[in-house]
């Protein structure tokens, strides 16, 4: 078949077609009189779902801020972009937000590689970026207009290593999907244990169901506790089914991804007993939660990620309302922050704008049911408890069991605005 | 301002890509699935050894020998399979270098990919690095319009529409190949010695199949085989795409509807090219 001429009409009715496309789009949001707030996230793609739950969180925090009146008398715009957890498209995300839509703020990235990549053209735009959902060490580093109030993994497996020395697991295998959070979870928590703790260390192919081969070659091992370091809960229940198919009983720790109702419904008997060290349920069971459901409905992920990214949205309103009205007074007012009480609870930002004053728990699966059973902090000396504990619905912690360390303890700042809002919600 | 220097520079850094793969698709006829793995390799090499020494140079020059080698391979692999098998061999080595890429860990960092790269000396800016990136874009462009037009461009089309008798009169099919393969490991290696500095972060993410759907798009949308008609579509879809953002969707629901949207302009340039996305031979 030959092919068809070359026709330079053609091109020319293309070029025609972009100019007319680039000329019907005009810039979101021209209003003058409204101030806007940037979202960077993965609306698009495998890791949507946790893009869904922070705009949610972002959309519901500015629903409050208008309804109250806006900042200094001006409503709030939200411009959110498609990151599709890549560089290269958080990087364009970031361009237009900074340099065509003028934002005061950048709620995003999620995934890391957004943040990483969208935090050099903040940088150069003097626009606070905040990530609700970024934890890789690396950014840390990424500058001085950065922030997240989500915690390193570096500060995560420091918890995860006291736990293990709480419980004397000394060896532990390790079965790691080759992704970014897994990957940099898997290099912290190495450092923390030590290279020697780790006496199985695999890494799989994003995706990958079949661990059979993997957990044959562990059943030769011995290991004190298994560590399934997947990226989804579909990944992680396939680790844990198949562990327990070759009879391996050890105990099983896991992270954020184990913190998901879904984990039983997949993996059913398979789950029980796991441990997951991860922040608190923020959110969960207080007013935040329903009023978020009433609007947005279930998250897809967890309500934790949407109050990530509600307080990292609220946090930043508040600066500007204290009268930081541009990039560089955003970015001193959040450095020089003492005490943001929000959904999360509270805390502050240290000088790689890291947060600070996130805690961990130990949650554990139990019949279904994801239950909390001793609070890990890396000030103090570690909790002793062994009871579970449950909210008893005055904010308070109660523990299940007597005789624990860990005595009736006052509500949390978190709690407390949690039930500020569950009062409103039921005043309405 | 500074967005109109981004979209300048992206477009414009597609462009020696677009171009070179639209003369090996198109006039070559060779299914190429797999060049986003050349880039993944000149990309690393570039930036694990400038990371290590310090020095752009080193890790420019290191990057092309191992881009060259690379593109060598592909061509190896070309000259010893059939179209379509050479097409599935060209996946498998893509993926094979991705999965290189994220089990070493201790070269690569895996899956984290490498932050903070930094800069050449000169290009601490976006126009900086539109400009230069402009000026490569044409240089690629009117360099491969002579290649196309020169001995060599014929000799290409010769081979991919009519092997034997090509060869038959003198064309040799291994010399066309590799220098064919290496005209696109050059572009590649020219494209990601600019990007992963731009973006400051050099990301496994950034390599994976999407990008090369993007580049067929622009290939089959600037008719195969044409550079002008490549560096046409790249100056029309990579804004077109970009030029989605600006549409004023609401939050919720922007992300779908604008995947959509350009799902539907893919759509109709890939019907408009249908019958030149897999080409047949010539019959006589």
């Amino acid at each position: 078949m030959q092919l068809p001429p070359y026709s330079m009409k053609k091109h020319i009715a293309l070029v025609g077609l972009l100019a007319i496309a680039l000329s019907a789009c005009q810039p979101a949001g021209q209003g003058g009189g409204t101030i806007k707030l940037g979202y960077i996230g993965p609306l698009t793609g495998d890791a949507a779902s946790y893009g869904k739950d922070t705009l949610n969180g972002v959309l519901f925090a500015v629903e409050e801020l208008n309804a109250a009146g806006g900042i200094n008398g001006k409503k709030v715009e939200v411009i959110a972009e498609d990151g599709k957890c890549t560089g290269a498209d958080s990087a364009s995300a970031a361009q237009k937000l900074v340099n065509v839509d003028n934002v005061s703020a950048i709620i995003g990235g999620q995934c890391s590689g957004e943040t990483l990549a969208a935090a050099p053209i903040a940088e150069a735009g003097k626009v606070v970026l905040i990530s609700p959902f970024s934890s890789s060490p690396d950014i840390t580093q990424a500058g001085e207009y950065i922030f997240r109030d989500y915690p390193s993994d570096a500060l995560k497996t420091k918890a995860i290593a006291r736990f293990f020395a709480e419980k004397g697991y000394k060896k532990v295998a390790l079965i790691t999907e080759n992704t970014d959070f897994a990957s940099a979870f898997r290099t912290s928590l190495t450092k923390d244990l030590g290279e020697d703790a780790i006496v199985f260390d695999e890494m799989v192919d994003p995706g990958t169901k079949d661990f059979r081969t993997l957990m044959t070659r562990l059943k030769k091992v011995e290991f004190d506790v298994f560590f399934p370091n997947a990226q989804t809960d579909a990944v992680m229940a396939a680790m844990l089914q198949q562990l327990r198919e070759q009879k391996l009983a050890q105990p099983v720790v896991s992270h954020d991804v184990g913190d998901s109702l879904t984990l039983p419904e997949i993996a059913k008997d398979a789950v029980e007993g796991m441990y997951v060290i991860n922040v608190p349920a923020f959110g969960e069971g207080t007013g935040f939660e329903a009023k978020v459901i009433q609007t947005y409905g279930k998250p897809q992920a967890t309500i934790a990620i949407v109050a990530h990214a509600y307080d990292a949205t609220m946090v930043v309103a508040d600066a500007m309302k204290a009268g930081a009205m541009n990039g560089t007074a955003i970015k001193d007012a959040l450095a020089a922050l003492t005490n943001h009480v929000g959904i999360i609870g509270d805390f502050h930002f240290d000088v790689n704008g890291d947060v600070v004053g996130v805690g961990y728990v130990v949650k554990q699966h139990q019949g279904g049911k994801i239950v909390k059973v001793q609070e890990l902090s890396l000030d103090a000396p570690s909790a002793t408890a062994t009871g579970a504990t449950v909210e008893d619905g005055s904010g308070a912690v109660m523990e299940k069991e007597p005789g624990a360390a860990m005595e009736k303890k006052p509500a949390s700042a978190m709690e407390k605005k949690g039930d500020a809002m569950e009062k409103a919600a039921s005043s309405k | 301002m500074d967005f109109f220097w981004h979209m300048l520079f992206i477009t414009a850094n597609w462009v020696p890509l677009a171009c070179a793969y639209t003369l090996m698709l198109g006039r070559g006829r060779i299914l190429n699935w797999g060049p986003i793995g050349v880039g993944l390799v000149a990309a690393y090499a570039i930036f694990i050894v400038q990371t290590a020494t310090g020095s752009y140079v080193l890790g420019a020059v290191a990057g092309l020998a191992l881009t060259a080698a690379v593109s060598l391979l592909y061509a190896w692999l070309a000259l010893r399979l059939r179209d379509d098998a050479f097409g599935v061999m060209a996946i498998a080595v893509h993926l094979g270098l991705i999965a290189l890429v994220l089990n070493w860990p201790s070269l690569t960092r895996g899956a984290l990919g490498i932050p903070r790269i930094a800069r050449m000396p000169g290009l601490e800016s976006t126009p900086a690095f539109a400009l230069l990136a402009l000026v490569i874009a044409v240089v690629w462009v009117l360099a491969l319009l002579r290649i196309d037009r020169g001995a060599f461009g014929r000799n290409l089309q010769a081979m991919g529409e009519q092997e034997w008798n090509a060869t038959a009169i003198g064309v040799s099919r291994t010399r066309v190949y590799v220098i064919v393969f290496l005209l696109l490991g050059l572009a590649l290696w020219t494209d990601n010695l600019l990007f992963p500095q731009y973006l400051r972060l050099l990301h496994p993410n950034d390599y994976q199949f999407p990008v090369f759907v993007f580049l067929i798009t622009i290939v089959v949308a600037g008719r195969p085989g044409s550079v002008r008609g490549a560096a046409l579509a790249t100056a029309l879809l990579v804004p077109l795409r970009e030029g989605l953002r600006f549409l004023p969707f609401a939050p919720g629901a922007l992300g779908p509807l604008r995947l959509i949207l350009f799902g539907v302009i893919l759509f109709a340039a890939v019907w408009w090219r249908r019958e030149t996305l897999f080409p047949v031979q010539r019959s006589v």
